[in-house]
């Protein structure tokens, strides 16, 4: 069994924080997915739990047992680094044997394991090749093969598809998520590509500045963001996102006003009176142009025909641009003026502090957020 | 003159080059030739009488027994100084390779002794090992030990000349370990703690 279980942990650097009390569990066999903008204190974390960082403050456990004095290599974790970081004067095979001779695991055994790995991999016919002969996308199988050999308890990806070609990540990520499945373990992987998080994870942890801005499924994160910014973060296109002020504040209803019409949303509003500041949210998909009542009222000022569907961007007289989904041959074109309306109990809320107004049992959502 | 439109960027690199060509061509070709050349006479050094007389000088040396002797002492020299030369150059470099301020410090310092010409080493080192002013003799009567000869004595002027040797050169092969272990990414050394190396 391989939890893993942050306690408060800190990480300081003379007088900077940056890792602000982090607390996290992660179950044995999780794939988990850190993400959040470069500087966010992803991958310091990453590097904590593996040990390659000291701990400020707080306390890491893998299975159980605490690790914050542990070596990197007694800590039962592997790591994949975005460079790879093979060793440049030893085969693929070495490289990936050499943990296990470290160790003093019996040379037959490191046979069985390496070749075992390979076949995984299907890195077989590169066993022989030092690094400097391989592409890269070969030399990150090996890089991952030379995790695997280690059978640990937890696996640790610092961005290992990002030196990849947008082709080969793509494959690269489904065979991960495939190898995940497979091996008895934990996954940590650390990326700042939302896509790559929502694809991949059994649970995101989005950062920003050091702490954590919300965690949960991909679901969750996508349909219900605890705050603007994970909003924002997540989702390509993302969620579009307008300041407005509340017209009518209801027990789970609250009605905003939009630029050509007025938005009802499914919200807690609480303390909510006419005339507060809010930020209401929605996601391209469900805003389409229609021919009667909507509530955003604008001008087509980009048309994306992605084929499958159309991007419409539509500003308003003063300056608002709501993104919206319509279908692959829409008949609307640059200039025209569209009228948007919101699918039912889609719209968010956010308060003047970013964060989400807690929305109402009848909001179709993948469940709280935990 | 398309010639010279060809030729522009060699031109200015013989250019650049040809101070140092010109010293080197001066100071070091020439007096190496005229050696050659002048091994292959009877040649007077004060006066003028040159006599071509072909490998004569070279069997003269070859049944030199000193000439032996300098030879062998020249080779123990080689063996002992170069492989501690370098030894002691990635011993220092891997204990400087540090990206601390302190170490580049240090980095300069144990290079700098590489820059002293021969005279500079020399005249720092009589100054160490003279039997009666130095400063491993204040140092050996400190503690009630005589004080020794380094540089007249059969045993210890070998050994001490290595040492002054190496002080003087293994700031050379430092910097380029140095060079080395820094061309190495920190990600390597980190695969290499979670690989228990």
């Amino acid at each position: 069994m391989a939890d893993v279980m942050l306690r408060d942990v800190r990480k300081r650097y003379s007088a900077q924080t940056v890792i602000h009390d982090v607390s996290l569990d992660l179950r044995h066999r999780e794939f988990i997915v850190f993400v959040g903008p470069s500087g966010c204190g992803k991958s310091t974390l990453l590097r904590m739990i593996a040990g390659l960082e000291q701990i400020s403050g707080g306390e890491i456990l893998i299975g159980g047992r605490r690790v914050n004095d542990t070596p990197p290599g007694d800590r039962g974790v592997a790591m994949v680094f975005q460079n790879y970081a093979l060793y440049p004067h030893m085969t693929a095979a070495e490289n990936m044997a050499f943990g296990l001779r470290n160790i003093g695991t019996p040379r037959a055994e490191i046979t069985e394991r390496v070749t075992h790995a390979a076949k995984t991999l299907q890195i077989e016919h590169l066993l022989a090749r030092r690094p400097a002969e391989m592409s890269g996308g070969q030399r990150q199988r090996i890089a991952i093969g030379r995790a695997i050999v280690r059978r640990p308890d937890v696996f640790l990806f610092d961005e290992p598809l990002s030196n990849l070609d947008a082709a080969l990540r793509v494959q690269m990520r489904v065979e991960l998520v495939q190898l995940h499945q497979r091996l008895d373990a934990t996954s940590i992987y650390v990326t700042h590509d939302q896509v790559e998080a929502m694809t991949m994870a059994d649970r995101i942890v989005v950062f920003r500045d050091g702490r954590i801005e919300q965690i949960g499924t991909p679901l969750e994160i996508y349909r219900m963001p605890a705050n603007t910014f994970v909003a924002s973060f997540i989702g390509a296109p993302k969620m579009n996102l307008l300041e407005t002020r509340v017209v009518a504040a209801s027990p789970g209803r609250v009605e905003v006003s939009l630029p050509g019409g007025r938005a009802e949303v499914a919200a807690n509003g609480g303390a909510l009176t006419a005339g507060a500041p809010v930020t209401f949210g929605v996601r391209p998909e469900h805003l389409r142009p229609t021919a009667g009542e909507g509530i955003f009222r604008g001008q087509a000022r980009a048309i994306e025909r992605l084929g499958r569907e159309t991007l419409l961007h539509v500003t308003s007289a003063d300056g608002a641009t709501l993104i919206a989904t319509d279908t692959g041959d829409s008949p609307v074109r640059m200039g025209d003026t569209v009228t948007l309306a919101l699918d039912p109990g889609s719209g968010r809320l956010f308060g003047a502090d970013g964060v989400a107004l807690p929305p109402t049992a009848a909001t179709p959502s993948g469940g709280g957020v935990p | 003159m398309s010639w010279l439109r060809r030729y522009r960027d060699a031109i200015a690199g013989y250019g650049f080059l040809a101070p140092f060509l010109g010293f080197y061509a001066v100071f070091l070709l020439y007096p190496f030739g005229l050696g050659l050349w002048m091994s292959l006479h009877d040649w007077e050094i004060v006066g003028n009488y040159r006599q071509f007389i072909g490998w004569l000088n070279y069997q003269e040396l070859w049944d030199d027994p000193y000439f032996w002797e300098a030879f062998k002492r020249t080779l123990q020299f080689a063996a002992m100084a170069a492989p501690a030369a370098t030894v002691l150059g990635l011993a220092l470099a891997l204990a400087l390779n540090k990206p601390l301020r302190l170490y580049g410090a240090l980095r300069a310092i144990f290079f700098a002794s590489s820059i002293f010409s021969v005279t500079v080493v020399t005249l720092v080192w009589t100054m160490v090992l003279n039997p009666d002013q130095g400063l491993l003799s204040h140092t050996l009567r400190s503690v009630g030990l005589e004080p020794i000869a380094f540089l007249a004595d059969r045993d210890w002027a070998m050994p001490a000349l290595v040492v002054t040797t190496l002080w003087w050169s293994a700031g050379l092969p430092m910097a380029l370990f140095l060079a080395g272990l820094q061309q190495i990414p920190p990600e390597v050394y980190e695969a290499a703690r979670l690989d228990n190396a």
